[in-house]
C-alpha cells in the first residue's frame, strides 16, 4: 500500500492521534488527569472487550485483575523498593495465574458460572483489601500513598498514558485479526459446531482469559502509577461496573467502541453527575436500550454514518 | 390423499443450511418411513414440521391447510405428535405424569386411550408410578411412543424408535407400531432398513437436505442397487 | 459452649438459612426455567421491602403490605419477562443477562428517587416485638414469624410444583423446553407466570428483610451477591439445592460469627470456594 492510500485510510485515527500528542500544550491539568484516566480505562475496556465482545464470555469481576494490577505495583514500589518497570512482570504473572485459576473452575461448565464466580470473587477481593486483617499491608479503606514517580512531569506521564493505550490498540487488534481470534470468534458465533470441527472450547477460552486478564493488570498498575495511589475501589464492583458500561455503551466486539465508551463513561462521570442527581438512571435507561436495539454499542451509529458518506473507515 | 405435503423447504439452524429444498407427501393411513444416512437432515426434516426449527422457507401443508407459519405449540393441536429421536421423556415426572403432561384437552388421560396404550405396549402396566429418570432405554421408548398416543392424533412423527434397543425390545417395538398404525398416519424415521422395510407402506430417501427418492417400500426391497446406492446397506 | 447457646446459635442460623432461601429462591426458579440469571433480583428484594413497608404504614395493614407489595414486585418482574426478555430469546443468553444488569441501575436509581438515598430504620409491628424462651434461652419472636413465613412459601411451592399441572409443565420445562413445546404448551406463558412468581418470592423476601436489617439503598447488591453465591454452590438451575446451600450459609454464617466474628462477612464466600472446589458445579448441579 503507498504511503498516500495509508494516509487516507487511516485519516481520521492520526488526526485524533495528533490532536492528543497536541492536547498538553492546550489544555488544563484537570483535562490532562481526565484525558490519561480515560487513556487507562480505555486499555482496561480493551482488555473486557477481548473477552466479553470476542469471546463472548461477561466477567462480572473484571475488577480483580485491575485492582490486583495496582496493588501488586504499589505493594512492591512501597514495601520492596521495586521500580515500576521492575513490578510489571510480576502484574503479568499474578494475573495471568488468577485468570488460569478462575478459568480453570468455572470454564469447563456453561459460561453463566463464569459470571457468578467473577462477581462473588471479586467481592471476597474487595472484603479481603478492607478487612482488619490486611489493613497493616493494604492500607484498608484508605488503600496505600506516595507512590514513587515514574516519569518526572505531568506531560511525562500524559504522554506514557498515551503510549499504553496506543500500544494496547494495536496489539489487541493484532490479537483479534490473528488465528486466534478468529477461532475465539467462530466459538464465540457457534460453540457446537466448534465444538464439532475440534477446537478445544476451554483451551481457547482460558487463553482469552488470560490474555485479558493481563492487559486489565497492566491497566491497573498504570492507574496506580498515575494516580500515585491504590484504593480498594480498584478491586469493588464499582470499577467492575464502569468497564462493563464503557464496553457495551461503546460497542463491544470493535475494540475502538470499548475505548469511545471509556471516553463517554469517564467525561459523563466528571461532568454530569454534579447536575444531575438521577444520571445513573438515565444511564440505566440508555444500557438497557442499547442492550435491546444497538447491541453493537453507540459506535455502530459512527459507522453507519461513516458508510454512507465516505469508504473506508477506521476498521 | 395426502395428509402431509411439504413443498420446496428450506432450514437453517445457527446459519447453516440443513434442509435445502425438501418435497416430499405422506398418504393419508400409511406409514410412510424417511431413510438416509446419519446427518441428512432427517431430524431437522421431522423438527421442521413440528416448527421447532422453523422453515425460513416454502411450505408445509397439513391436511391441505399451510402450517409453516403457526407457532410449535399449535401444531399439535392439529392433531400431530412427536416421538424425538432422543425419547425425551421427563426424567423428574413418573410416567403417569408423564403421559399426563401431554394430554391437551382434559384433566387426566382417558381411561379408553390408556387402555388402548397399554394393550399396545403390556409392560407399561408395572411403570406408572415410576420416575422417567429410573426407566431403561427400552421403557423411555416405551414411554415416549404412549405419550404421542394420548390424544387420538391423526399424525404421528416419530424419529428412530429403535436405536439403541436391545433386539428384542426392537421386535416389539415392531408390533406395536403395526398396531399403531391401523389407527393413525405415521412417518418414521429409521437407520435400520430391515426393521422399517417390514412394516412400511411408503418410503423417503433423504441426502444432504433434500429428498432424493420415493416410492412404495416394495420397490425399494426389490431394489438392491438403490439400497446399495442410497443407504449402503 | 453449653447447649443451651449452641442450640441458640442454631435456631438463628436455621432462621437465617431460612431468610437466605427466601432470598433465592425465586432467582433459582426463573433461572432453573428460563436459564436468565435475572441480576435485577436483588434490586426486587429492595423494591419488596420499601415498597412491602411503605405500603404497611399507608394501609396500616401488615399482611396487606406484604401481600400486595410481593404481588406487585411480581407483576413488576412479568412486565419485564413479556416486554424485554421475549425480545432476545434464542439470541446470545449475554444480551439477557447484560439487560438484566442495566436493570440494576434502574430499579436502584429509581429507589432513591422515590425514597431517598438514606438508611431508614423500620419499627417492627407489636405482635413481632419481644422474644419467647425457647430451651432456657431468649429467642426472638421476629425469628419465629420467619420459620413460619418459610415454612409457608415452601408448602406452597411444593404444591404448585408437585401437584399441579402448571407444576409439571415448569418441572418438565426446567429439564427439555422444547419437549413441552413439541406437546403443545405455550412455554412462553410459563415464562412470564414463572417470572412472576419469582418477583413475587423477592417481594416476600424483601419485607422480612427490612423487618431485620431496615432499608437502604444498598441493600439490593448486597443481597444479590448472597443469591449468588448461594445459587452457584447449590448448583445453578437446582431449585433443591438453592434450597440446601440457603441453610449451610445459614449455619456457616452463624457458627463462623460465635467463633472468628471478623471472618464473618466472608464466611459465604469461604463456604462458596469449599464447595466449589470439591464440586466445581455446586452441590445438586449437574456436571
Ligand atoms: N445446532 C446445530 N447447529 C448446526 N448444525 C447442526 C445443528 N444440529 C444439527 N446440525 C447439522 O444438521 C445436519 C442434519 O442433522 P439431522 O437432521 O440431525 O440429521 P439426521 O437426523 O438425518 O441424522 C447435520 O449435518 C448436523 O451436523
Ligand atoms: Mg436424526
Amino acid at each position: 500500500m503507498s504511503i498516500n492510500r495509508y494516509l487516507q485510510k487511516y485519516r481520521s485515527a492520526l488526526i485524533l492521534i495528533i490532536i492528543l500528542i497536541l492536547l498538553p500544550l492546550f489544555s488544563s491539568e484537570y483535562i490532562k488527569v481526565v484525558a490519561m484516566q480515560i487513556f487507562i480505562f480505555g486499555v482496561f475496556a480493551i482488555s473486557y472487550d477481548i473477552l466479553l465482545g470476542y469471546t463472548g464470555i461477561a466477567s462480572f469481576g473484571h475488577a480483580i485483575f485491575f485492582g490486583t494490577g495496582a496493588y501488586v505495583s504499589a505493594l512492591m514500589m512501597l514495601k520492596a523498593g521495586f521500580s515500576f518497570w521492575a513490578t510489571i512482570p510480576f502484574v503479568v504473572v499474578s494475573c495471568a495465574g488468577i485468570g488460569l485459576v478462575i478459568g480453570l473452575l468455572t470454564l469447563r461448565f456453561a459460561t453463566i458460572y463464569f459470571t457468578i464466580v467473577t462477581l462473588a470473587l471479586g467481592q471476597f477481593c474487595y472484603f479481603l483489601l478492607t478487612n482488619a486483617l490486611t489493613y497493616q499491608y493494604t492500607g484498608g479503606d484508605d488503600g496505600l500513598h506516595g507512590l514513587p514517580m515514574v516519569l518526572q512531569t505531568k506531560n511525562q506521564m500524559y504522554y506514557l498514558a498515551l503510549a499504553f493505550l496506543l500500544a494496547a490498540f494495536f496489539i489487541a487488534k493484532k490479537i483479534i485479526s490473528s488465528p486466534l481470534g478468529k477461532t475465539l470468534v467462530a466459538i464465540r458465533e457457534n460453540e457446537f459446531r466448534a465444538k464439532m470441527i475440534g477446537y478445544n472450547v476451554l483451551n481457547y477460552r482460558l487463553i482469552a482469559l488470560v490474555i485479558s486478564g493481563i492487559m486489565a493488570g497492566l491497566a491497573g498498575s498504570f492507574n496506580a502509577a498515575m494516580l500515585r495511589s491504590v484504593f480498594p475501589g480498584f478491586m469493588g464492583a464499582s470499577t467492575t461496573i464502569d468497564v462493563i458500561l464503557m464496553t457495551i455503551l461503546g460497542g463491544m466486539g470493535s475494540l475502538l467502541g470499548p475505548v469511545a465508551g471509556a471516553a463517554l463513561v469517564i467525561i459523563c462521570q466528571q461532568y454530569l453527575s454534579s447536575y444531575f442527581e438521577w444520571w445513573l438512571l438515565i444511564f440505566g435507561v440508555i444500557f438497557v436500550l442499547v442492550v435491546l436495539f444497538l447491541p453493537q454499542g453507540l459506535i455502530s451509529i459512527v459507522y453507519r454514518f461513516r458508510k454512507k458518506n465516505t469508504s473506508g473507515g477506521l476498521n | 390423499m395426502n395428509i402431509l405435503e411439504m413443498h420446496n423447504i428450506h432450514t437453517y439452524m445457527a446459519g447453516f443450511h440443513i434442509l435445502e429444498g425438501v418435497n416430499l407427501t405422506a398418504e393419508h393411513g400409511k406409514l410412510t418411513i424417511l431413510l438416509g444416512r446419519n446427518g441428512s437432515g432427517k431430524t431437522t426434516t421431522i423438527k421442521t414440521i413440528m416448527g421447532l426449527t422453523p422453515a425460513r422457507s416454502g411450505e408445509i401443508l397439513f391436511q391441505g391447510r399451510p402450517i409453516q407459519k403457526l407457532h410449535d405449540f399449535e401444531i399439535p393441536w392439529l392433531g400431530i405428535s412427536l416421538v424425538p429421536e432422543g425419547r425425551d421423556v421427563f426424567s423428574q415426572l413418573t410416567v403417569e405424569e408423564n403421559l399426563l403432561i401431554a394430554v391437551r384437552k382434559g384433566k387426566k388421560v382417558p381411561k379408553q386411550r390408556l387402555d388402548y396404550i397399554v394393550d399396545i405396549f403390556p409392560p407399561m402396566k408395572n411403570l406408572f408410578k415410576k420416575k422417567g429418570r429410573n426407566l431403561s432405554g427400552g421403557e423411555k421408548q416405551m414411554v415416549a411412543v404412549a405419550r404421542a398416543l394420548v390424544n387420538e392424533d391423526k399424525l404421528l412423527l416419530i424419529d428412530e424408535p429403535t436405536k439403541g434397543l436391545a433386539p428384542i425390545m426392537v421386535e416389539s417395538m415392531r408390533l406395536a407400531l403395526a398396531e399403531i398404525k391401523k389407527n393413525a398416519t405415521i412417518i418414521l424415521v429409521e437407520q435400520n432398513f430391515e426393521f422399517a422395510g417390514s412394516i412400511a407402506d411408503d418410503f423417503l430417501i433423504m441426502e444432504h437436505g433434500k429428498i432424493v427418492c420415493s416410492g412404495e417400500i416394495g420397490d425399494l426391497i426389490n431394489n438392491r442397487e438403490m439400497q446399495h446406492m442410497y443407504l449402503g446397506v | 459452649m453449653t447447649s443451651q447457646l449452641f442450640v441458640n446459635i442454631l435456631l438463628s442460623a436455621l432462621s437465617l438459612g431460612v431468610i437466605y432461601f427466601l432470598l433465592s429462591s425465586g432467582f433459582a426458579l426463573v433461572f432453573s426455567l428460563l436459564r436468565v440469571s435475572n441480576f435485577s433480583h436483588g434490586s426486587l428484594i429492595m423494591w419488596g421491602a420499601y415498597l412491602g413497608i411503605y405500603l404497611v404504614k399507608a394501609l396500616s395493614s401488615f399482611s396487606l403490605g406484604l401481600i400486595i407489595s410481593a404481588v406487585m414486585i411480581g407483576i413488576i418482574l412479568a412486565l419485564v419477562e413479556f416486554f424485554l426478555f421475549r425480545r432476545l430469546y434464542g439470541g446470545n443468553p449475554l444480551f439477557e443477562l447484560l439487560l438484566t444488569f442495566g436493570l440494576i441501575y434502574i430499579l436502584d436509581e429509581a429507589v432513591k428517587l422515590v425514597w431517598g438515598a438514606a438508611i431508614i430504620t423500620v419499627d417492627k409491628p407489636s405482635f413481632l416485638q419481644g422474644t419467647v424462651m425457647i430451651y432456657g434461652e431468649p429467642f426472638a419472636i421476629l425469628r419465629l414469624y420467619i420459620f413460619g413465613l418459610g415454612a409457608f412459601v415452601c408448602a406452597g411451592l411444593y404444591f404448585l410444583l408437585n401437584k399441579t399441572k402448571l407444576g409439571l409443565i415448569i418441572t418438565a420445562g426446567i429439564e427439555n423446553k422444547e419437549m413441552v413445546r413439541a406437546l403443545g404448551i405455550n412455554i412462553n406463558r410459563v415464562f412470564t407466570f414463572v417470572c412472576w412468581l419469582g418477583g413475587f418470592l423477592a417481594g416476600i423476601a424483601g419485607f422480612v428483610l427490612a423487618y431485620f436489617n431496615g432499608l437502604s439503598p444498598e441493600m439490593g447488591t448486597n443481597q444479590l451477591l448472597n443469591v449468588l453465591v448461594i445459587v452457584v454452590v447449590g448448583g445453578l438451575g437446582s431449585f433443591m439445592g438453592a434450597a440446601i446451600a440457603a441453610v449451610i450459609m445459614g449455619l456457616a454464617e452463624a457458627f463462623i460469627g460465635f467463633y472468628l466474628p471478623e471472618l464473618a462477612v466472608l464466611s459465604s464466600f469461604i463456604v462458596m470456594f469449599i464447595v466449589l472446589s470439591i464440586k466445581p458445579s455446586g452441590l445438586l448441579g449437574e456436571e
